[in-house]
């Protein structure tokens, strides 16, 4: 007897795998575009009409944003900037981002456990810390540059970073608080009746528990922090230079370096869509502050 | 009022788990069976099957003669009811009862009609309004049936429907079930693993284990004409005692040999000769054991191993040398443990079982 | 010193300790980095100050006349804020309308679904400069989205997208469209996996085909996620910032302004920080009250 169709999967007509080609195709372009830009020579980047494929693939933009060679100067030769590898922008990028973000972490952690287990601050204090990330950047860095200029903090790495700490933690007081709530009580309450102190219950008995959350939630405020672009620009002058700031500082009036620029935008996006995809399991949860727990 | 028959069916999951192993059954229009088995051993799947939401691996599936086996299940006329219920929650009690007519495309009069109808039935004129996070568990599972039957369904399908409720309102539950069933004539299949539910509400009982059918028959047979060890221990309560013995011919005499003692099995006569194999088992059920502090004739002697009172009657537990056997006594009998008594079976409700293959001789 | 350790461990671990290390570090940033700043914030706003005026303790206070002229009379500040509601309005539903019609899609588990799952996420990992760059350089007279065009028109298509408000606002929201869509994506997958297959199967029963099944009894089940989803969607694309300065390429004239672009210009080019402030705390006020709104969802759950 001849099997026809299967009754526990849905169909897929050919309407929507064609739909589904269409969508993908959108979704994926972008991606294939941006990636052979990086492998154009300078005279392929505004030829028209655009090549699918560069016709002399060649490294050159790669090497010249990591090195600082000849090849660089001729690049820009005739235009109004002076061509600087982007090697500090990568060493400045992953120490304000991966500061930032474990002080974001550590942080957040200690606070969601004093609201999870101890009910201090409650709604109050969730709400609070919401409405900072909620609002606009722009609210927050009007006063922030003032702040700062008072401070001596401007263009500091300690002031960046306390800044990314503070704007992402929201995250990390959701995101983990939701964590340590699926974690019964009860494992914390028998610990102390055996003699542990609250702290040594939270971070011997919970914290290994909700090992993997942290994890995920690091990645996940690291990507932020590492794209994050308006307070970089605006806080800092050249001393602290992050990869975001960099890649808008190959643009000049004469033009833009795409080659080059695009090189530098794949190195930096590499690393996010690697802990991206690691920890997709885990962004629907981050994304909505622990509402959803996909 | 439609007849049910499944054909060899079977369903093996991706991974190996023989969910279903070649079931034939002949399910009669308008009656009441029940698929009663141990957790796993493939009712629910057959119900699954049946209703179209699972594709079987090799069999056939047919509603009177029409071959349904790859019917999706919207077009099958089957009804099903979840254990939990599942009841659409963002739907009022009307809504969900009357879920199935709309996508039938219905006129709003006549869905609002049956709708009424239904809801006299079960009682459910002031759940109508109200959504289901403000039901109690009767009313849900109530809805739920409401759902179903609105459509007059050719098969209704119930997968443990009363086990969420507690143990009155399943008593009552049943009674109202039963009435139901006689008065719309449906085909109803029902699967439980609560044996006194499978035995009052059936015409027919079909149990189960590990995917293969054991029996199939009226609850009177399973329970006095168990075809295998399986269903004689499953189905009755307690469950009947089992104890290995041979089959040996002494002075002319058949004697089913237990080692430490023997029972006179001549009376039961010609069935013996037709016993090929010597490793037996045999089967006696508690109530068919009479025990007594003072000798019995044809009796043997045993010693008190256990007592447990059950209000009404008591559970004797006796023992020859390492063999226990449990006995039905009415509550007034009293004796020590390790107190000597005389017990006897009741021949003419002995079951044989053969070792190795389970099958009853008798 | 190990009695030095106990002891610290035993005031730690009190009554008054505990608030203070569990709570007291974040309390310290966001009293030093929000708070602070937001008090100086809110009494900028009532000052015409700029850095030309010297001190800014010693700044003469207007008294609100800021928040006076921002509502009545300053239309490029309005047409900001108009210009960010409707962008909002319209990619947020585009991008709600699409990511459901991908979940429905990927729900169906075709063989490949799974690898097709993951690549539809990484747009949304994209940071918002690259997806910038990116689709400046594919905007371009010169690039594939002109080119295509010309193909599927049949004559040559040279449209300067990004030097025209109007196209501006298409490529604009082609962008973000490409960019969050995934977002929208998960958040009603995620919905769609949650819902027992028992709902699923019982609607089926009664007659129901999948499409049926899709508007009557998956989407209601998932509404709730839906709306957290676009609150938060909605309040994010508020403030796009990046993608505008990489479409704008160097030009002060960013054709395009949202409210960010508005409080760049106003707080960093003309120096207004004053003015800049009552601006900005206009919009927190707008975003705070559709926040509260979320709170209480998100709290509630």
């Amino acid at each position: 007897m001849v099997k026809r169709v299967s009754l526990e999967k849905p169909k897929m007509g050919v309407l929507e795998y064609l739909a589904l080609i269409i969508v993908l195709i959108f979704f994926m372009f972008p991606i294939y575009w941006l990636l052979i830009t990086s492998f154009k020579p300078k005279m392929e980047w505004l030829v028209s009409p655009p090549y699918w494929f560069p016709r002399n693939p060649t490294i050159l933009n790669y090497l010249v944003i990591l090195f600082p060679i000849k090849e660089g100067v001729e690049m820009v030769l005739g235009s109004y900037i002076v061509f600087k590898p982007a090697t500090k922008a990568f060493i400045d990028s992953a120490i304000v981002a991966g500061l930032g973000t474990i002080l974001a972490v550590v942080v957040g952690l200690l606070a969601a456990f004093a609201v999870s287990r101890h009910n201090i601050g409650g709604n109050s204090f969730m709400g609070l810390v919401l409405m900072l990330r909620m609002a606009p950047p722009m609210v927050a860095i009007v006063p922030l540059i003032v702040f700062y200029s008072l401070l001596g903090f401007v263009d500091t790495y300690h002031g960046l970073i306390l800044a990314y700490a503070t704007f992402t933690m929201p995250y990390a007081v959701w995101i983990i608080k939701s964590f340590i709530d699926e974690v019964p009580r009860e494992l914390e309450d028998s610990a102390r009746l055996d003699g542990l102190s609250p702290l040594a219950a939270h971070f011997k008995i919970t914290l290994p528990l909700i090992k993997g959350g942290i994890f995920a939630t690091t990645l996940f405020i690291w990507i932020l922090n590492w794209s994050e672009y308006l307070f970089a620009l605006l806080l800092t002058h050249g001393n602290v230079v992050t990869l975001p700031v960099q890649i808008t500082a190959y643009q000049t009036y004469a033009g833009l370096l795409y080659g080059p620029q695009a090189a530098l935008a794949i190195l930096a996006v590499i690393p996010l869509v690697v802990f991206g995809t690691t920890i997709r399991r885990y962004l629907a949860r981050g994304l909505t502050f622990g509402a959803i727990r996909g | 009022m439609t007849k049910v028959v499944l054909e060899n069916l079977t369903k093996i999951y991706p991974g190996g788990t023989i969910g279903v192993d070649h079931l034939n059954l002949t399910i009669e229009s308008g009656s009441f069976t029940s698929l009663l088995g141990p957790s796993g051993c493939g009712k629910t799947t057959t119900l699954k099957l049946i209703a179209g939401l699972l594709d079987p691996t090799e069999g056939r599936i047919f509603f009177d003669d029409e071959d349904v086996t790859y019917v999706p299940p919207q077009l099958r006329s089957v009804g099903l009811v979840f254990q939990d219920y599942a009841v659409f929650p963002h739907m009022t009690g009307y809504e969900n009862i009357a879920f199935g007519l709309r996508v039938r495309g219905l006129s709003e009069q006549e869905i609002k009609k049956k709708v009424k109808e239904v809801a006299d039935l079960l009682e459910l004129q002031d759940v109508l309004n109200r959504k289901p996070r403000d039901m109690n568990m009767s009313e849900l599972q109530r809805v739920a049936l409401a759902r179903t039957i609105v459509t007059r369904p050719k098969v209704l399908l119930l997968d443990e429907p009363l086990s969420n409720l507690d143990a009155t309102l399943r008593v009552k539950a049943r009674m109202e079930l039963k009435k139901l069933q006689k008065f719309l004539k449906q085909t109803i299949i029902y699967v439980t693993h609560d044996q006194v539910e499978a035995m009052t509400l059936s015409d027919k009982v079909a149990v189960m284990d590990k995917g293969k059918l054991k029996q199939y028959d009226s609850p009177k047979n399973i329970f006095e004409r168990p075809r295998n060890k399986f269903v004689a221990g499953f189905v009755g309560t307690p469950p009947m005692n089992f104890i290995d013995c041979t089959l040996v011919q002494k002075d002319g005499r058949y004697l089913l040999d237990a080692g430490s003692f023997a029972i006179d099995a001549t009376k039961l006569g010609d069935v013996l000769k037709d016993i090929k194999s010597t490793a037996l088992i045999m089967g006696i059920r508690p109530r068919d054991v009479s025990v007594s502090i003072k000798p019995i004739s044809g009796g043997m002697m045993a010693k008190v191993f256990a007592v447990e009172p059950l209000g009404i009657e008591k559970v004797v537990t006796i023992r020859i040398d390492n063999i226990l056997i449990k006995a039905i006594t009415p509550k007034e009998f009293a004796v020590k443990l390790d107190q000597e008594i005389w017990f006897k079976f009741n021949l003419q409700k002995l079951h044989i079982f053969d070792k190795k293959t389970e099958e009853a001789y008798f | 010193m190990k009695s030095f350790v106990k002891r610290l461990s035993d005031f730690l671990n009190s009554k008054r300790g505990i608030p203070l290390v569990l709570m007291g570090p974040a309390q310290f940033l966001i009293f030093f980095i929000a708070i602070i700043p937001f008090a100086l914030e809110i009494y900028l706003s009532f000052t015409p100050w700029s850095p030309t005026m010297g001190s800014i303790f010693n700044s003469p206070i207007n008294w609100g006349m800021n928040y006076v002229k921002l509502l009545t009379s300053d239309f490029r500040y309005l047409a900001a804020l108009g210009r960010t509601a409707l962008f909002t309005v319209i990619a947020v539903s585009i991008e709600l309308l699409l990511g459901i019609g991908l979940a429905a899609l990927i729900d169906k588990e075709f063989p490949g679904s799974g690898i097709v799952f993951v690549l539809l996420l990484i747009p949304m990992m994209f940071m918002p400069v690259v997806v910038g760059l990116d689709f400046y350089m594919m905007f371009q007279p010169t690039g594939p989205v002109n080119h295509v065009l010309s193909i599927i028109s049949g004559h040559p298509v040279k449209i300067d997208w990004l030097t025209n408000e109007f196209t501006l606002f298409i490529a604009l929201l082609i962008t973000d469209i490409w960019h969050w869509t995934p977002f929208m994506f998960l958040i009603t997958l995620c919905g769609l996996r949650a819902i027992s297959p028992n709902m699923v199967d019982a609607a089926k029963t009664l007659g129901a085909s999948e499409w049926q099944i899709f508007r009557k009894v998956k989407l209601p089940m998932i509404r709730n996620a839906l709306l957290i989803a676009v609150a938060i969607r909605a309040l994010e694309s508020t403030k796009i910032y990046d993608e505008l300065i990489m479409f704008a390429a160097g030009r002060t004239n960013y054709l395009y302004e949202n409210i960010s672009i508005w409080t760049y210009i106003v707080n960093c080019v003309q120096n207004q920080i004053g003015y800049a402030s009552s601006g900005a705390l206009i919009v927190l006020l707008i975003i705070a009250i559709i926040t509260f709104k979320l709170i209480l969802k998100l709290l509630t759950r």
